[in-house]
């Protein structure tokens, strides 16, 4: 298990960058009235992905349903590492699953998000998210059901 | 009607109103104050300071499956106990009744202590019950004060789309504006907190 964390921390360091997180402009698009814009601008502000204060992001997962699409793509690799570091358990995939999951057709808004999302990642990015739902499944039967159904309608294609 | 200081400060609040985010973007003082306290209880009630907002999947299965299994146990060895104990009536010497009275007693043992581990497990379910119900309490508060900090923004965008004063007006369509684009957000994670409601429910016994 340890060994498979490593090799899917690896591809996730192999799709995405390893610049630092330039803030500003995170909630412009759809998070004006996220309570906590100031405070979590500050724990990403001139970080890495990798570089990000765990615990913090995983109290603060709400967070991404208030990013603009760019901002998103930059922290995506961090939650879909917690998936695994903190477990089933952790608050992340109560949004993060969901985020993933193409909507039904009439999810007008729901649909925007998420096209601007999976249509932002490179090829090799939405196939380490496809990596990470199918890990999240095999891994945590019991907690697979959402993950399975974002597979199911969009990723496991890639 | 305003006299020229407090209007002077009311352009102010919604020159500064349209610079911030969160609470700080709403432009009066009473709804920005409703807005901040509100947020401070999605705070302690969505961030696990009131105990924990997901329920742990498959404990409820798990203990619902040993009860079974214990009980078929307890019934196995009841009827095993019924055969020894109607072989011992019918045995033809004291050597043998002496045997089946050892096996009784044997199965009478492990009658007891499948019963017990029985009891045990029925306590576990009705403590998971209680669990489970705290968490949907805790999720339930975290939900409503969810749904009152997207209530104040929406009251706050009802009152910007009010404004007729030719001086605010330009910042009161930028506000609105705001508020209206991140309506989703919070709906969104409104909505991921009732799907953490429906694992609670699936998990009561």
């Amino acid at each position: 298990m340890k060994s498979d964390e490593s090799l899917f921390l690896n591809e996730l360091r192999a799709a995405f960058s390893p610049e630092a997180i330039h803030a500003g402009g995170a909630f412009e698009d759809r998070g004006a009235t996220y309570p906590d814009v100031e405070d979590y601008s500050r724990h990403i502000d001139g970080k890495t992905w990798e570089g990000l204060d765990q615990q913090y992001l995983a109290r603060r997962t709400d967070a991404l349903s208030f990013l603009g699409t760019r901002h998103l793509i930059a922290i995506l690799p961090a939650y879909l590492n917690l998936l695994f570091v903190l477990g089933p358990k952790s608050p992340v995939p109560e949004t993060l699953l969901p985020m993933l999951t193409k909507p039904e057709v009439g999810e007008r808004e729901l649909r925007k998000r998420f096209d601007e999302l999976s249509g932002g990642l490179s090829a090799s990015q939405r196939t380490v998210v496809a990596t990470a739902l199918v890990k999240f499944v095999e891994a945590f039967p019991e907690y697979g059901r959402r993950a399975k159904v974002a597979l199911d309608r969009y990723w496991s294609t890639f | 009607m305003c006299n020229g200081t407090t209007w002077a400060d009311k352009i102010d609040d919604f020159k500064e109103a349209v610079n911030k985010q969160g609470c700080d973007s709403i432009p009066y003082s009473d709804l920005r104050s409703t807005c901040n306290s509100q947020q401070d209880e999605v705070h302690r009630w969505c961030d696990g300071e009131k105990g924990p907002v997901t329920c742990e999947l498959g404990v409820t299965r798990d203990l619902m499956s040993k009860l079974v299994s214990e009980q078929k146990n307890i019934e196995a060895s009841k009827d095993k106990r019924r055969d020894l104990d109607d072989k011992r009536s019918n045995a033809a010497d004291d050597q043998e009744k002496s045997r089946l009275t050892s096996e009784i007693e044997a199965v009478d043992k492990e009658i007891e202590a499948s019963t017990k581990t029985s009891e045990g497990l029925k306590s576990d379910l009705e403590n998971r019950k209680y669990e489970l119900q705290k968490v949907t309490d805790t999720i339930n508060h975290c939900i409503d004060y969810r749904r009152a900090v997207m209530n104040v923004f929406a009251y706050a965008q009802d009152k910007v789309r009010g404004e007729t004063d030719p001086d605010i007006q330009e910042y009161a369509r930028q506000l609105r504006d705001m508020y209206e684009k991140s309506k989703g957000g919070h709906e969104i994670q409104i909505s991921n907190r009732n799907n953490s409601l429906d694992d609670c429910k699936k998990e009561m016994p």
